[in-house]
């Protein structure tokens, strides 16, 4: 049996909208590193790896402020939204092949009182990979910013499988019911129903606001390590039993596929089950990025919980609701917990099989799969267990 | 000093101004006004509103559009700066073999293929052929005009135009980018970038657009320079014949670094869309809702691009589109689309939320079956321009869509099917020597539709409405029905393909009794002579014509609509139709033909003297 890694340490910050954080940027990801930090026992100086968000922070900056002075990995992967759970692989591989002991993997933004998470790529489209053809053959059309780009591929999909306003519908309720469970979401409190969804105003048809991520302030960050010293740590490690990241083709242009359909995931999900020698069928929850709400539906497909075309009926029926057969994103995900980069989503499937998740928890939940989604399709995935 | 009205303009333009009247305004000053009046005509004819600068050819304009002087034609289509011959931006027939020579002269009137060719410039947006060209081969194509625009406005006019740009003939810059793309060796990225720095002009996007532009640089200022010389070029591998977009450096597919820029059909169809009701970018936000498409060229690469003049709700999944050029800034145009009426590869698109039909036109489905009804009863069903013109749309939806079958033409009320032409406004338009027909010598009402047309006649069917009626196959008549040419009264002759059709449907000996006596005939001796298939009580009419329809929908509808089209070509009446046109013309152009409509409108009888 080869060596496995863990997560032994996960942080937060408050998760809100208005007024804002009243952080920096930077200061929200050493406020959720310097508490994954301590929730895995550790003291700064032992993290000797730090893999930063793109084009959020750097690893440079993050070391000199926590104080950790054996810094000897440090690296990025640009797939944005992709990038949490690929760097959660990446640092698995580091810490198995001891290029680095614990590693901290931070994210955080002010994504609701600075930079708004809405003009985040349309005003610095050139920050992404590709970034230089959306700039000189989509924007000059108005095609400015991810919802737009997506609700082509949507529209597609509803085209081609007919699949309904209503299962995109199903999706945004559901996060919102899971919500209700979670007081650190910022839909706390505030429930949804179908038809307040169908009554949302269309931001890119067939995409409405209520389809969209919210924009919030927040940091989290994670702690990984290797099995071996996680057994000398206080807490519950959780391991990461197989993982894979993918890119759609070409990466860099979202409309010359020769599928549209496939994506990163769809490279992913295959070698992350033959990873961890699994199927779609030993997962008991995803946390799936849901940036908008038919990319989660996609992403279920690609995965394989059902076939392509059929993801509008999975969703269908509470089935990825509370208490559902496959419950999605028990924190609320980026829809209705916070837009937290896909870090929040890492950091809800290590409570949930630390048995932490108080109202919301999974009963006898064993197995977790986490998704990424970013750019224009890149895809990411990774399958936890409780050791 | 002679004047002239705006009557007389507009005669001028169309050819028909009596020649002493053309000679007078020749020798006498020019009015001040004219030029004005000229333009103000020709806008009227366009249906689009770029101001017209100055006219290039019957089909042409030089228009003022953001900045830029572009060259437009009548329907639409861009072909870039005026300043670069527009022929180089066309679709160029080359007649340079003996055969394809042959087609057009005869015998020994053939020039030597060796010496000349024949160049014919069609345009790409409605396929009108803009310029004909005999010059020997090899030679470049003629530059007919390039007007000093800033000269003639400031001089001429006493109105300097605004941004006066630099007068010269710019088409040996965009030839020269051409030969650099289609240098065929390939090429490193290195001396791409290179030779982007040489470029002939230096022009920047223009500082009042206001809205992203692409960063005109390497392989993308390549293919935006052709987007603004009217061209829509791809990469394609000169290896393995695969195109692409968007520009690379190499083949993905072989590997080869060899490649051209290839021209596009310019065609496709929506392979998406979206509607984009919050723009996200502040530069967008004004023009919210606007609808961004995903286009599947036929050569198979697709484009991110937007509409032009389509209400987003019109969109659909497999529509056809054509490219446009939208020259948005200086030095900038972003290749856009509008949809294309009839279906081309799929044939199954549906455009008839697409199709604006006046109140008098109504145009409904009743399962494989079109129901076509001319509504303007309180006129007797006469049709004016605008009623043509949209028989004409339905009809090319009705023969473009393959789940209808049949089509049913009637008319409302009692009274009458149709009498032809309005004679409000045909008047002014006969008197002035229009003959009111197609441009397109070979062309009738129907001629180029091959699904079978059932005619329900509710009454009077006379002058075009007759004409009409010949160009369908099947026919029920009400017992009231008449039908009659009554155009030789009034010193016409019916030019809308009787004289063609109708010989080929019925007794030689009745067709001129018709037409020379211009005398009436009843349903009941139309059902003799075989005019009509069925002759019925007029509240049963349609009960009939829906009979019929079922019975031909429950055909095998291929079957059926080549069946007619064999019949129909198989009569090769292109030459007719050709005859009738010219021959008519010479009627048209008489002064009793002026007389007739005249006294007609005056309810006097005609003074006709045969010239």
């Amino acid at each position: 049996m080869k060596s496995q890694a863990c997560i032994v340490g996960i942080g937060q910050t408050e998760y809100c909208r208005a007024p804002g954080s009243g952080m920096s940027q930077l200061g929200l990801h050493l406020q959720a590193s310097a508490r994954a930090i301590a929730d895995a026992g550790l003291e700064p100086a032992a993290i000797d790896g730090i893999m930063p968000f793109p084009n959020l922070a750097n690893a440079e900056e993050i070391a000199a402020s926590l104080g950790c002075a054996n810094l000897r990995f440090a690296a990025t992967i640009h797939t944005g939204g992709a990038a949490p759970v690929a760097s959660l692989n990446l640092a698995a591989a580091a810490v198995t092949h001891g290029m680095a002991d614990y590693v901290l993997l931070p994210a955080g933004w002010n994504g609701y009182s600075r930079t708004r998470v809405r003009q985040t790529v349309s005003t610095d489209v050139a920050s992404i990979p590709g970034g230089a053809i959306a700039r000189d053959y989509y924007l000059p059309y108005g095609f400015v910013a991810p919802p737009q780009w997506y609700s082509v591929i949507a529209r597609r999909h509803m085209h081609e499988f007919k699949t309904r306003p209503e299962h995109l519908g199903a999706i945004a309720v559901a996060m919102r019911q899971h919500a209700q469970r979670n007081p650190a979401a910022v839909m706390y409190g505030r429930p949804l129903t179908l038809d307040d969804y169908m009554e949302s105003p269309m931001l890119a048809d067939p995409y409405r606001i209520l389809d969209c991520c919210l924009e919030t302030d927040g940091g989290a960050a994670v702690v990984v390590t290797s099995a071996e010293r996680a057994r000398d740590l206080p807490g519950t490690p959780v391991t990461i039993v197989g993982g894979a990241s993918g890119q759609p083709y070409p990466a860099d242009e979202i409309t010359n596929r020769s599928d549209i359909f496939t994506t990163g995931l769809s490279i992913a999900a295959p070698q992350a089950f033959g990873r961890a020698g699994m199927t779609p069928d030993d997962i008991d929850a995803a946390m799936v990025y849901d940036c908008f709400t038919f990319e989660v539906l996609q992403q279920l497909e690609e995965i394989g919980f059902c076939k392509r075309g059929e993801g509008g009926e999975f969703v269908e029926g509470g089935r990825i609701a509370p208490g559902g057969a496959l419950p999605v994103n028990t924190h609320g995900g980026l829809m209705s917990e916070a837009h937290v980069l896909g870090m929040n989503h890492v950091i809800e499937a290590v409570r949930q099989l630390r048995n932490e998740a108080a109202a919301r928890q999974v009963a006898d939940v064993e197995t977790v799969a986490v998704t990424g989604w970013g750019d224009f399709g890149d895809g990411s995935i990774v399958i936890l267990q409780r050791s | 000093m002679a004047n002239f009205d705006k009557a007389d303009i507009e005669k001028l333009i169309d050819g028909v101004l009596p020649w002493a009247t053309v000679q007078s305004m020749m020798t006498s000053p020019k009015d001040a006004d004219r030029f004005d009046r000229y333009v103000e005509i020709l806008s009227q004819r366009v249906d689009w509103n770029d101001r017209i600068l100055l006219p290039l050819t019957p089909s042409l304009y030089i228009v003022a559009k953001n900045g830029e002087r572009v060259v437009k034609c009548r329907c639409g289509h861009e072909f870039g700066d005026y300043r670069v011959n527009w022929k180089i931006s066309s679709l160029i027939n080359v007649r340079d073999t003996a055969e394809s020579l042959g087609e057009v002269y005869v015998g020994r009137e053939a020039p030597d293929a060796s010496w000349m060719q024949l160049r014919e410039y069609i345009c790409p947006g409605c396929g009108t052929q803009l310029e004909v060209e005999a010059v020997p081969r090899g030679c470049p194509p003629d530059f007919d005009f390039l007007p000093d625009l800033d000269t003639f406005y400031r001089d001429w006019l006493g109105r300097p135009l605004p941004d006066s740009v630099e007068f010269e003939d710019r088409t040996p810059s965009v030839i020269e980018g051409w030969s650099r793309g289609l240098s065929g060796s390939g090429r490193s990225g290195a001396a791409a970038s290179s030779e982007n720095g040489s470029s002939s002009n230096g022009d920047g996007p223009g500082a009042d657009y206001g809205k992203p532009l692409p960063t005109l640089d390497g392989l993308t200022k390549e293919f935006y320079d052709f987007c603004r010389a009217g061209e829509l070029r791809f990469q394609r591998c000169s290896n393995c014949g695969q195109w692409r977009h968007v520009p690379r450096e190499m083949c993905a597919e072989c590997g080869s670094f060899a490649w051209a820029w290839e021209r596009s059909s310019g065609r496709g169809t929506l392979f998406s869309w979206t509607v984009v009701e919050r723009a996200l970018h502040p530069d967008f936000e004004e023009e919210t809702p606007y609808a961004v498409v995903v286009v599947e060229m036929d050569e198979g690469v697709r484009v991110i691009s937007r509409m032009l003049d389509t209400p987003p709700e019109s969109l659909q999944i497999d529509m056809p589109v054509r490219v446009v050029f939208d020259h948005v800034a200086d030095g900038v145009a972003l290749p856009k689309f509008r949809p294309v009426a009839v279906s081309t590869r799929r044939g199954s698109w549906r455009p008839r939320a697409a199709l604006e039909l006046p109140p008098t036109i109504r145009y409904q489905i009743e399962d494989h079956v079109a129901i076509v009804t001319i509504d303007r009863s309180d006129s007797m069903n006469a049709l004016t321009r605008d009623m043509l013109t949209a028989l004409d749309d339905v009809f090319v939806d009705f023969e473009a869509d393959d789940d209808l079958w049949v089509a049913i033409l009637t008319a409302s009320g009692d009274r009458a099917f149709c009498t032809g032409m309005d004679l409000k406004e045909a008047i002014p338009l006969l008197t002035s020597g229009d003959s009111l027909g197609y441009d397109d010598p070979t062309k009738r009402q129907f001629s180029d539709v091959f699904k079978p047309i059932i005619a329900a006649v509710n009454g009077y069917c006379v002058a075009g409405g007759l004409e009409m009626l010949a160009g369908t196959d099947l026919r029920v008549a009400a017992e009231h029905a008449k039908f009659g040419l009554g155009e030789v009264r009034w010193g016409l002759v019916p030019a809308g393909g009787s004289h063609i059709r109708l010989p080929r449907q019925i007794p030689w000996a009745v067709v001129m009794e018709m037409l020379l006596t211009g005398e009436p005939i009843d349903a009941a001796r139309a059902y003799d002579i075989g005019l009509v298939n069925r002759v019925v009580p007029a509240d049963k009419l349609m009960d009939a014509a829906r009979e019929l329809a079922r019975q031909i929908c429950r055909n095998g509808p291929l079957a059926v609509r080549t069946s007619k089209e064999i019949a129909v070509r198989g009569l090769g009446l292109d030459a007719g139709f050709v005859l009738e046109k010219a021959l008519a013309a010479r009627v048209f152009a008489s002064d009793d033909a002026r007389e007739g409509p005249r006294a007609f409108a005056e309810k006097r009888d005609p003074q006709f003297t045969g010239q």
